[in-house]
């Protein structure tokens, strides 16, 4: 299946075509990096937003703890802690998990922390004021919290959000060190076997450029997915921002054909 | 608690603080404050900053709880320390549902439209179908001139536009009382005016309103009861005649020294 490494000559020629000719086991790695970086975004997201609302909780001791929990799980290194996960505790203590899961899961508790805080400082970067006008009209805290803080907290942390996935995609590959055949882990077993370390490594760096340039794109379009324009004074495009503009508009005519005779009813003129 | 509320003749009273203290640590902000709104009357109130003016009108609607004293609305105690009571739990949010508020840097909520922002309320709170309050905070947004902009957010409004929509989205849920906190004071000059001129239609309309305003004039004009406050306590009130004869010492300087 690979060469043999005899002739150096041979080996010092660049030959790109060894990356395409070595493609299956590229790609099983990459699908594998891609799986591992998705769930583990998604769990330390949902753990990330519980740390976040648990640290802001008036409560004496909870605060605390989520404070402890984030400031310890931050402070070691990412190697280090995928190594204590899986050989130190899972292997050690005989629990059945996988190498797989045990890296997930030392991904997912580094992560939800750098997630936590952010999620934390975007809630806390609401104004207050905007709370205040929430409970003025009568809205309880549950919905002051989702139609109020959270919408806006959530434009806060998009960017950076992104900048962790970007982080989780390149991340993952630490946990090639308990034997996780991703990305890397691929990798170093062809460049090993065959001595083609430049087209090896030369590969494996492209594609993580383009998974973390992919993941950058992807995150740029859910901002701009957020922008606020008023669809009746914009450009409408989009079918749904049409859709929208025609409501607006059959609203206002509705009011202004509804419009009371009633002088002590208006309180400016239009 | 509190004593039983004078049944007094008419005009009814609808707010009602007895007694009000309220302290931050160290920091007493309300020193026994005594207030009674009647049913239609506008309540003006002034003072130097740091006087306790805002933490008064916020006492009202119970976005700030006193330490002690009572607040009553219209037949009803609503605290504090009622816990146990027959109220159910929602106490300060019932309230709420009755008092419109007006705040001085506006607090539109910004991810929404100005039609959501007076529509939000009667969705979530009143629990009204979509399309019902879409009309209903489209007919209030006409109401202060702004139909035209109800698709705008509030960063493409002006000043004097914005708070326009924050009034809307308090009158829409046709409260009995409205409390405005220095609603002009984050205006540009040029925009004071037309704000002031809602407020001026709206007690026209007989409207109850309490107004916390350095505006003279709007208290000249539509002030029944104005309150000169300092330090947490009330200094002098009066008619519209205390902007030109004050008794008070503290009152007439604090009128000299904003002219
Ligand atoms: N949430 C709070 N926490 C701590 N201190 C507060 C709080 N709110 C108000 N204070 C303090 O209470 C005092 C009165 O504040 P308040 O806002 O009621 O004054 P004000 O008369 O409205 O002043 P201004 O004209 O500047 O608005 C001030 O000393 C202020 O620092
Ligand atoms: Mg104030």
């Amino acid at each position: 299946m690979f060469e043999p490494a005899i002739d150096i000559l041979a080996q010092a020629r660049f030959r790109p075509e060894f990356i395409w000719d070595n493609r299956d086991i590229f790609i099983d790695g990459v699908w594998l990096t891609i799986r591992i970086a998705l769930v583990a975004f998604a769990l330390s997201t949902a753990l990330g937003l519980a740390v976040a609302l648990l640290r802001l909780s008036k409560s004496w001791i909870i605060s605390p703890i989520m404070a402890t929990y984030v400031n310890v799980f931050r402070a070691i290194p990412l190697l280090v802690f995928v190594l204590f996960v899986y050989y130190g505790v899972a292997i050690h203590f005989g629990f059945s998990i996988t190498a797989i899961q045990a890296g997930v899961l030392a991904l997912t508790l580094q992560y939800s922390c750098w997630l936590g805080e952010i999620f934390r400082s975007g809630i806390q970067a609401v104004a207050h004021g905007q709370r205040q006008a929430a409970m003025s009209v009568g809205m309880s805290r549950p919905q002051t919290f989702f139609r109020v803080v959270m919408p806006q907290a959530t434009r806060i942390v998009v960017p950076p959000t992104s900048n962790m996935f970007i982080g989780m995609i390149k991340d993952s590959s630490l946990v090639y060190i308990i034997g996780v055949p991703e990305l890397l882990r691929v990798s170093n077993l062809l460049a090993n076997r065959t001595f083609r370390y430049f087209e090896v490594y030369l590969g494996t760096v492209i594609v993580y450029l383009i998974l973390t340039t992919a993941a950058y794109f992807l995150f740029k379009y859910i901002e701009q997915r957020f922008q606020l324009v008023d669809v009746l004074t914009s450009k409408v495009r989009s079918p749904f921002a049409r859709a929208r503009s025609r409501r607006l508009r059959a609203l206002q005519e509705a009011v202004a054909a509804s419009r009371g005779a009633d002088p002590a009813l208006r309180l400016a003129d239009s | 608690m509190s004593e039983a509320p004078t049944n007094g003749s008419d005009p009814q009273p609808v707010v009602r603080l007895r007694e009000i203290h309220k302290s931050f640590g160290s920091n007493h902000v309300l020193k026994g404050i005594d207030l009674t709104v009647h049913k239609g009357e506008h309540v003006v109130i002034f003072g130097p900053s740091g006087s306790g003016k805002s933490t008064l009108l916020r006492t009202i609607n119970l976005l700030e709880t006193p330490d002690s004293g009572s607040v009553w609305f219209e037949e009803q105690e609503y605290g504090p320390g009622l816990d146990d009571e027959d109220l159910p739990k929602g106490r300060a949010r019932l309230l709420r549902q009755q008092i419109g508020m007006v705040f001085q840097q506006f607090n539109l909520f910004p991810h929404v439209t100005a039609l959501d922002n007076v529509a939000l309320a009667l969705r979530r709170v009143k629990r009204m179908p979509r399309p019902d309050a879409e009309m209903r905070a489209a007919a209030y947004l006409d109401r202060v001139g702004l139909l035209d902009k109800l698709g705008a957010y509030p960063t493409q409004l002006s000043g004097g536009q914005q708070q326009r929509v924050a009034i809307a989205r308090s009158l829409v849920m046709e409260p009995k009382v409205m409390l405005f906190d220095e609603p002009t004071s984050a205006l540009d000059p040029e925009l004071v005016g037309e704000v002031l001129a809602v407020m001026r239609s709206l007690a026209e309309s007989g409207m109850t309103m309490v107004v916390v305003t350095h505006e003279m004039g709007f208290g000249e004009e539509v002030g029944d009861l104005n309150i000169f406050m300092d330090e947490g306590v009330v200094v002098e009130e009066g008619g519209r005649e205390l902007y030109q004869h004050a008794q008070e010492p503290r009152t007439q300087a604090f009128l000299k020294s904003i002219l």
